[in-house]
């Protein structure tokens, strides 16, 4: 439902991704975390992004949307951006495991399940409570993220979802660590020089004998 | 005309068969559904029968006072909660790498499934009238209710209303992006139906308990042993009971009498 | 005026249930009526009862005898006409009528052309008894009445001292066969309700009734 985990994409989430250098990324869409099944597609007819050199011409975003149907589906499955333009993947409601991005350009390993760097993920917060998050795949990395319900100007309230807030993480450290938002906000992680994180509530991953200092969540 | 056989009671010893015709019948089980409002109702309920003060009325009329419907009840209400829906707009947020800005993504919530789980009891006093009759070789003396009588429910009402009330807000509570709307779900929810609508859907699954309430006084195989086989040489003996009737004596007592011929 | 009167509960059966319950009882068990020694009874079975001869130094094997009764017929207080002089049936009795054929085998003398052989040798009589029921109470709706001869009258044999050693050997042979006659309570409370018996069983208008509480 709404679970935070950067391995599985879901309705009210967002990967993103700024293509710096020009070529071509082949990727895959999985619904399974591991690396095992996200090799096993490569190389064939499905979806990319083709990468022309920077024009001089203004950053864009493209959108593509992912659907489940026979599969996971990208659409549009062929996209061609400038060197410097971002590629934002988001699912529709059909998608209900969620996804996994994850693919090469050039000798470059994009992957929404282990982000490296100049990779977004975005997720949009449906219940109070304080949720702390950590790295999956083992890094020091972590952070807390305080959920706060609404008053009851239900308008004010809808406005104040433009704002979203952002957590810059470079290597293993997250900046802010704590930030604190309201239920339907967005929280926007920016990944730079990291080796290869995800953001994933501690509640689903196993107990390694190492407490977070914080009080657990709700 | 003579009877072979009479078995009569006093209203203090019909009080002792019928209490005990009461806890024979046991715990009767119904399911269905109703409406509460717009929603659908979908119900599983139990009750059963227990005390009562008897009183007895010539020529057949078992009157029974302050009998004791002790009922369980479990409700799933299906509530839409698509009225809520709405749209998270597009966030732009400043990142290292320029401005990001997400799309709309639209939420859409669920049809919920809400089960409150509820048990009172509630007293009635009702006419029952005798009834005889042989089925399948078994004679029976059923006392069945006359009429459905009216059904005090106002403090049941109320307490199921609030039991509604509470299960709603703990299932909303569990649904994603329902925070904020969450004292709009309430409101409109529960301005859907109210005590009225609740005490019209426990009255209709109640009357199907009451209407047709049966008590079984008494029931004997048509052939009847009188003492069973001691072999080798003494086989069972039976009489064959050829008419029953029943129906209550007023003298100065008024007596429940069983006539039995043989 | 009530039937349970100063009790909570009242079971009675009259006198056409009474015989109707004998009457199902005796068909069903014919060997309470029928008994005799070999050679009338070889064994006994769901029809008859074998019982010994009766030993008699010089008679070899006994002397052989059957004694055979026609189902009782019961008349309860009052009575439906007239008892044969002196029987009087008083409140809480009965009258029971019955015909009792005895039998003995009769060893025929030496001489005569059958001599050797035992031939049969019946007398029937009419008997009139009476009798009052008896209970045994054992828990509520457990127990049973039965009925126990007082007097009986065998009329029309002479001499008088004859008679009185057949009506006590008859009133003798009725008691036997009524100790095993028994009337359940939940034949007369047809299982309406469990009596724990208080007064009865008494006999009156033509009933014989048990009053108590119930469980």
């Amino acid at each position: 439902m709404n679970t935070l985990d950067s391995r599985f994409v879901r309705l009210g989430d967002c990967f993103a991704h700024r293509f710096s250098a020009a070529g071509t990324f082949r990727y895959t869409l999985s619904v399974i975390p591991s690396a095992f099944g996200a090799h096993h597609h490569e190389g064939g007819n499905g979806p990319t992004v083709t990468v022309t050199p920077a024009s001089g011409a203004p950053q864009a975003t493209h959108y593509v949307t992912v659907s489940a149907g026979d599969g996971l589906i990208a659409s549009p499955d062929r996209v061609t951006v400038s060197a410097g333009d971002l590629v934002v993947w988001s699912p529709d409601k059909s998608v209900t495991l969620g996804f996994r991005v994850r693919g090469r350009i050039e000798d470059q390993v994009v992957d929404s399940g282990s982000m490296r760097t100049e990779s977004i993920y975005t997720h949009a917060f449906g219940s109070a409570g304080r949720y702390q998050w950590r790295d999956a795949n083992g890094s020091p990395l972590k952070g807390e993220i305080r959920v706060t319900t609404p008053n009851d100007d239900h308008e004010a309230w809808l406005e104040h979802l433009k704002d979203g807030a952002l957590v810059h993480v470079r290597g293993h450290q997250a900046e802010p660590k704590s930030v604190e938002i309201t239920v339907g906000q967005t929280v926007v992680w920016a990944v730079e020089d990291a080796p290869g994180v995800t953001v994933t509530d501690v509640t689903l991953l196993p107990r390694d004998g190492k407490e977070d200092s914080d009080v657990g969540r709700h | 005309m003579a009877t072979d056989i009479i078995a009569a009671i006093d209203q203090t010893a019909a009080n002792t068969v019928l209490h005990a015709a009461e806890s024979a019948l046991g715990t009767l089980s119904k399911t269905g559904t109703g409406s509460l409002g717009p929603f659908i109702a979908g119900w599983k309920a139990s009750a059963s029968f227990t005390g009562g003060s008897v009183a007895l009325e010539a020529p057949d009329t078992v009157s029974i006072d302050h009998l004791r419907v002790n009922y369980s009840l479990n409700l799933k209400l299906g509530i839409d909660l698509s009225f809520l829906d709405f749209c998270i707009p597009q966030v732009c947020i400043w990142t290292p790498w320029g401005t990001l800005c997400t799309p709309t993504i639209c939420v859409t919530f669920p049809t919920i499934s809400v089960t409150v789980p509820f048990s009172t009891s509630l007293d009635l006093s009702a006419n029952f009238g005798i009834l005889v009759k042989l089925t399948g070789g078994t004679w029976i003396v059923d006392v069945v209710i006359q009429s459905v009588p009216t059904l005090d429910l106002g403090a049941a009402a109320t307490l199921l209303l609030t039991a509604i009330g509470a299960a709603i807000s703990l299932a909303l509570l569990a649904v994603p992006f329902i925070g904020p709307f969450l004292s709009i779900a309430a409101a409109v929810i529960t301005a859907a139906f109210g005590i009225a609508e609740v005490t019209g859907l426990l009255g209709s699954i109640l009357t199907l308990f009451v209407s047709g309430l049966t008590f079984k006084v008494w029931t004997h195989a048509q052939t009847f042993q009188v003492l069973p086989a001691s072999p080798p040489f003494t086989p069972a003996v039976h009489v064959l009971v050829t008419s029953v009737t029943a129906g209550v004596r007023a003298t100065t007592k008024n007596e429940l009498v069983l006539s039995v011929d043989i | 005026m009530s039937l349970t009167g100063t009790h909570h509960a009242l079971a009675s059966i009259d006198e056409h249930g009474v015989n109707a319950a004998l009457h199902a009882f005796f068909t069903a068990r014919p060997h309470y009526l029928h008994y005799g020694s070999p050679p009338f009874v070889t064994a006994s079975s769901t029809t008859e009862t074998q019982i010994s001869p009766i030993a008699f130094p010089g008679v070899g094997g006994g002397i052989s005898y059957a004694i055979d009764l026609t189902i009782p017929v019961v008349d309860l207080y009052p009575p439906d006409g007239p008892l044969p002089t002196p029987l009087v049936l008083d409140p809480g009795q009965l009258s029971l009528t019955t015909t009792v054929t005895i039998t003995i085998g009769c060893a025929v003398a030496k001489g005569t052309e059958n001599r050797g052989t035992v031939q049969p040798v019946s007398t029937k009589l009419k008997v009139v008894a009476i009798a009052h029921p008896t209970s045994v109470y054992f828990s509520p709706g457990v127990g049973h009445v039965t009925f126990h001869v007082d007097e009986v009258l065998i009329p029309d044999i002479e001499p008088v001292s004859l008679r009185s050693v057949v009506d006590c050997l008859i009133e003798m042979i009725l008691n036997g066969l009524l100790s095993s006659v028994q009337l359940p309570f939940d034949i007369i409370d047809v299982d309406f309700f469990k009596i724990i018996l208080e007064e009865g069983p008494t006999i009156a208008d033509n009933q014989i009734e048990l009053w108590g509480d119930i469980t």
